[in-house]
């Protein structure tokens, strides 16, 4: 769960056309075809009472809470499985409605720990503000019964912990595992009272394939899964939208705090690089900044065979002027420079480089992201003429081939592997180019068209095989690269791609890869209506 | 290059679904090239001999700006070296555990009469620095990041900086100390500064940013709200220009001394360096490097999963453990270096930059066999590491 209560239309938006109009509550909405009830409700400021629905997965219907009434029909179906039709008419209030959802309500709670006073969850709960909101007072059954109250908790994960004595079995989190994560490694074993969630055959949570993106700890509507910073410290107070410091992916976070204290770091659905998922580094990994090999007083030493000493900020920014205008003097205006981080922020790296030029009076900077941000920084400003990749994330759920190339996003860039395995999930190809059998080639419900386990160092000639193919088998997008390109340069590059050289047949020897093999993926690539490429940081100047 | 020859060729750049993307490693590696972090290149990769460029520096900042390139960082350590080099400030990068030939830094940084460490913990190159500056993690800083694809989010302090200063703050001070009238009230002057100089980022600001979100360059006059998809109808250079891309071979070649090739990667759990994830939990799923070996390159050589092994290549050692596995082919052996005890650095050659990831340059070939002992060098990294935290840990 988490602090900042973004709203939650309990389904996924439909992206549907066509609008239809309906009548809930006596009041009109209209919604694109294909909504669910309780998010057109939603959109109209009603809540229907849900555990198991939330709009970052699909509707699943298995809670019983969410019941309406639609005139002209009998029953009372599950408003997030049943989607809005012209004219509809719907209750969501009534009387039967109450006394059923309250029934449900009894029925769950009659085989859950009564501890809310001491829960982890105390304040932050669902299944406790549902409670409140069908107006639960008493519990008919008792609490005698068969009941899983006494069953064993799994701490084995460092950063969160599973309960399932207060398990409703909503599947949130089996499902968060699958539609957003993509690693299917929970799920619900057994049936009826002995269904329970579980990561593998009787593994813990550590054991199993879980790969810690807590996905799942987001999605539980109870303390069932709950991260261990906040059974220690509390429900958060107040929150602060920030972006990740890891990879590449540049994920918005919520870092949700008490005083001074990060209690836990929620994906924030706004975040349009990562859409309100998180990996393993960003969610949990933060606790490095209070750790305690971190240095937090300036330090200066004579010799670097002398223990380091405490200094005053003063003291050692004014030793640090001194000393570099001295060696400035005796050796000269160029004798010194600076180097500035990948890391750091953008204002951080631009002071540094005025630093150097206006204070060092040189150029003498550089960044070691240089060396690898250079060849793409090259090799696209030359051809395309911008430093820099040329797509959204987003735009990967369009793609109907992708062509990765010595990058291995599941453990790289794991946010955006999550969306590009979502998209390989819907039916989109995806040709793996790496020495190494990464993830990508095979996972649950992924499987490559195609794995070129190239000799490390050879990409270039595989991607000038590809072009070779592609020319020789005429699969070339003419009217774009006439319209388009420079054709002089054009005309000069197909003499050099026909040649022996770029062949199929004598490319395979170089990388190790079949020739036939190269022809198929790249007619794949050639042939999609939409074709990505995706690249690990530096694949060289030449590729 | 080819990948851009290969998208223009059938049609695959302008469009939604379509594209060339790199994927980058470090969380601002975009941003900090955007900055101008090159020798040769004003912010928004505007060389510096471009005389209107650097005029509107000039006029911006109040003085005469060299217009020669400077020294790359390789050209840094030959000097040093040499003896001509004498002074480095170096912000949150460890070169001393990221550059390739170890030996050479290490003289480098040696032979420096000042060198000014600016990061979180004393990181490997600290251990040749004469001042420490202490840095902030991203919990405390003010700014903004820049990911892969171009998008400027803001990183907002959840916390005050824990050493009493922000970044740009000591490097502010450094530059006044020096005698440069360096003023900032707060890092949002510096975003306008950026905006100002730079026109991929004219229309960027704080204040945008809080209310948009997040921004993708260019953000200017032609594109208020920035650009998710870039070269459509046209590309930014006008045509597109394909390039020849000729294949050179790596220089780096297999032997009947060191039959294997050595390529590298990253780990889920881990991050780069792992000076960050090495001090969490993290570690639980990946306490040590470890090196896997095909099946048949492991009954070879009588290695069985766990043991201990050393790595060879022509240019130095380094134990670990092993761990068979099919996921690469026979001849092909892989490992992570997420720690700085595994020495990447002196098994990989100098042109085998693991911690940049480039795969062309990430090719060694190697032995490996069974050991019962570390290497000689992981033996000094660890007396090293004891003699130079020791005095640390009795003064706290």
């Amino acid at each position: 769960m988490s602090l900042e209560k973004d709203l939650d239309y309990g389904t996924p938006e439909s992206l549907c056309q066509e609008l239809i109009s309906l009548e809930i509550d006596g009041h009109q909405v209209v919604v694109p075809e294909g909504t669910s009830i309780m998010r057109a409700a939603k959109q109209l400021g009603t809540s229907i009472p849900k555990l198991c629905a939330t709009d970052s997965l699909e509707a699943f219907g298995s809670c019983r809470l969410c019941l309406v009434e639609i005139e002209g029909r009998r029953g009372t179906p599950a408003s997030c499985t049943t989607p809005v039709e012209a004219g509809m008419i719907v209750h969501t209030q009534t009387q039967k409605l109450a006394k059923l959802r309250k029934g449900v309500m009894e029925l769950y709670i009659s085989d859950h720990p009564l501890d809310c006073l001491t829960c982890s969850a105390n304040g932050d709960c669902e299944l406790q503000d549902m409670a409140g909101t069908v107006g639960l007072r008493d519990v008919r059954y008792g609490y005698q019964g068969d009941n899983h109250l006494n069953a064993t908790r799994d701490n084995s994960n460092p950063y969160f912990s599973f309960d399932p004595s207060k398990c409703i079995v909503c599947s949130r989190c089996v499902r968060a595992c699958d539609e957003v994560q993509g690693t299917f490694a929970l799920t619900i074993s057994k049936r009826g009272f002995e269904s329970h969630v579980s990561a593998g055959i009787e593994d813990s949570f550590l054991d199993s394939e879980c790969v810690s993106c807590g996905a799942c700890v987001q999605a539980c509507p109870t303390a069932t899964l709950m991260e261990k910073t906040v059974i220690e410290h509390g429900v958060p107070e107040h929150s602060i939208e920030t972006t990740c410091a890891y990879c590449g992916v540049g994920c918005t976070f919520n870092a949700e705090m008490k005083g001074d204290q990060v209690v836990r770091m929620v994906p924030a659905k706004s975040g349009k690089a990562n859409e309100g998922h998180a990996c393993v580094k960003g969610r949990f990994a933060w606790g490095y900044a209070s750790h305690k090999e971190r240095i937090l007083k300036p330090m200066l030493r004579s010799s670097i065979d002398d223990p380091w000493r405490e200094v005053s900020w003063e003291e050692a920014i004014q030793f640090t002027a001194k000393k570099f205008r001295e060696l400035q003097q005796e050796y000269g205006r160029k004798a010194i420079g600076g180097i500035s981080s990948s890391r750091a922020t953008n204002e951080e790296v631009f002071v540094v480089q005025k630093l150097v030029r206006a204070a060092f009076e040189n150029n003498n900077i550089d960044t070691c992201a240089r060396v690898c941000h250079s060849p793409t920084g090259f090799g696209l400003n030359k051809t395309l003429g911008t430093s820099a990749g040329t797509q959204d994330f987003i735009s990967v759920e369009s793609a109907d081939v992708i062509l990765l190339i010595g990058a291995n996003p599941t453990d790289a860039h794991p946010v955006f592997a999550s969306r590009m395995k979502k998209r390989l999930r819907e039916g989109a190809q995806i040709i793996v180019v790496d020495p190494r059998r990464i993830d990508l080639v095979e996972s649950p419900h992924i499987k490559a068209a195609a794995h070129l386990a190239i000799l490390p160092g050879t990409n270039v000639a595989l991607i000038n095989a590809f072009a070779h193919i592609i020319v020789e088998e005429d699969l070339v997008d003419w009217d774009y690269v006439n319209h388009r390109c420079d054709k002089d340069l054009f005309e000069n590059w197909l003499a050099f791609i026909k040649r022996e050289q770029n062949s199929p047949s004598y490319v395979a020897k170089v990388l190790g890869v079949e020739a036939e093999t190269l022809r198929k993926a790249a007619r794949l690539y050639a042939r999609a209506e939409r074709a990505a490429i995706y690249y690990g940081l530096g694949v060289t100047a030449h590729s | 290059m080819g990948m851009a020859n290969l998208a223009m060729l059938t049609g695959n750049l302008g469009f939604n679904g379509c594209g060339v993307n790199p994927l980058r490693g470090q969380n601002n590696v975009q941003g900090s090239c955007d900055m101008g972090s090159f020798p040769h290149e004003f912010p928004g990769y505007r060389p510096v001999s471009d005389d209107l460029t650097r005029l509107s520096f000039e006029n911006d900042w109040g003085l005469r700006l060299d217009n020669e390139p400077g020294y790359r960082i390789p050209n840094m350590f030959n000097e040093a070296v040499k003896g001509s080099f004498k002074g480095m400030y170096i912000q949150g990068e460890d070169v001393a555990q990221s550059d390739p030939d170890i030996h050479h830094v290490e003289a480098a940084l040696r032979n420096l009469d000042c060198l000014v460490v600016q990061d979180l913990f004393l990181n490997e190159t600290a251990k040749y620095a004469h001042v420490f500056l202490p840095g902030t993690s991203f919990l405390e800083k003010n700014g903004t990041f820049t990911n892969a694809e171009r998008r400027l989010g803001r990183v907002r302090p959840a916390i005050k900086p824990r050493t009493g200063k922000h970044e740009w703050q000591i490097t502010m001070e450094i530059a006044q100390a020096m005698g440069y009238p360096m003023h900032y009230d707060d890092s949002s002057q510096i975003m306008d500064e950026i905006a100002r100089l730079t026109p991929t980022f004219a229309g960027v600001s704080f204040d945008k940013l809080d209310r948009d979100g997040s921004l993708q360059w260019p953000c200017n006059d032609e594109a208020p709200n920035g650009t998710p998809i870039m070269h459509i109808d046209k590309f930014v250079r006008g045509l597109g220009a394909f390039e020849i891309t000729e294949f050179i071979p790596t220089e780096e070649k297999v032997t009947p001394k060191f039959p294997l090739l050595l390529t590298t990667g990253r780990i889920l759990s881990q991050y780069n360096v792992g000076a960050q994830t090495r001090r969490t939990e993290n570690n639980v799923w990946h306490p040590e490097d470890i090196l896997e070996i095909h099946p048949y390159d492991a009954a070879e050589r009588g290695i069985k999963n766990g043991d201990l092994i050393m790595l060879k290549s022509r240019k130095g050692e380094t134990s670990l453990h092993a761990l068979l596995s099919e996921r690469m082919q026979p001849g092909v052996v892989y490992t992570t270096f997420h720690m700085p005890f595994s020495g990447a650095n002196i098994v990989t050659t100098e042109y085998s930059d693991w911690a940049t990831n480039c795969p062309e340059y990430k090719v060694t070939a190697v032995q490996c066999s069974l050991t019962d002992h570390i290497s000689e060098w992981q033996q000094h990294f660890l007396d090293y590491q004891a003699k130079q935290t020791k005095p640390l840990l009795q003064s706290s």
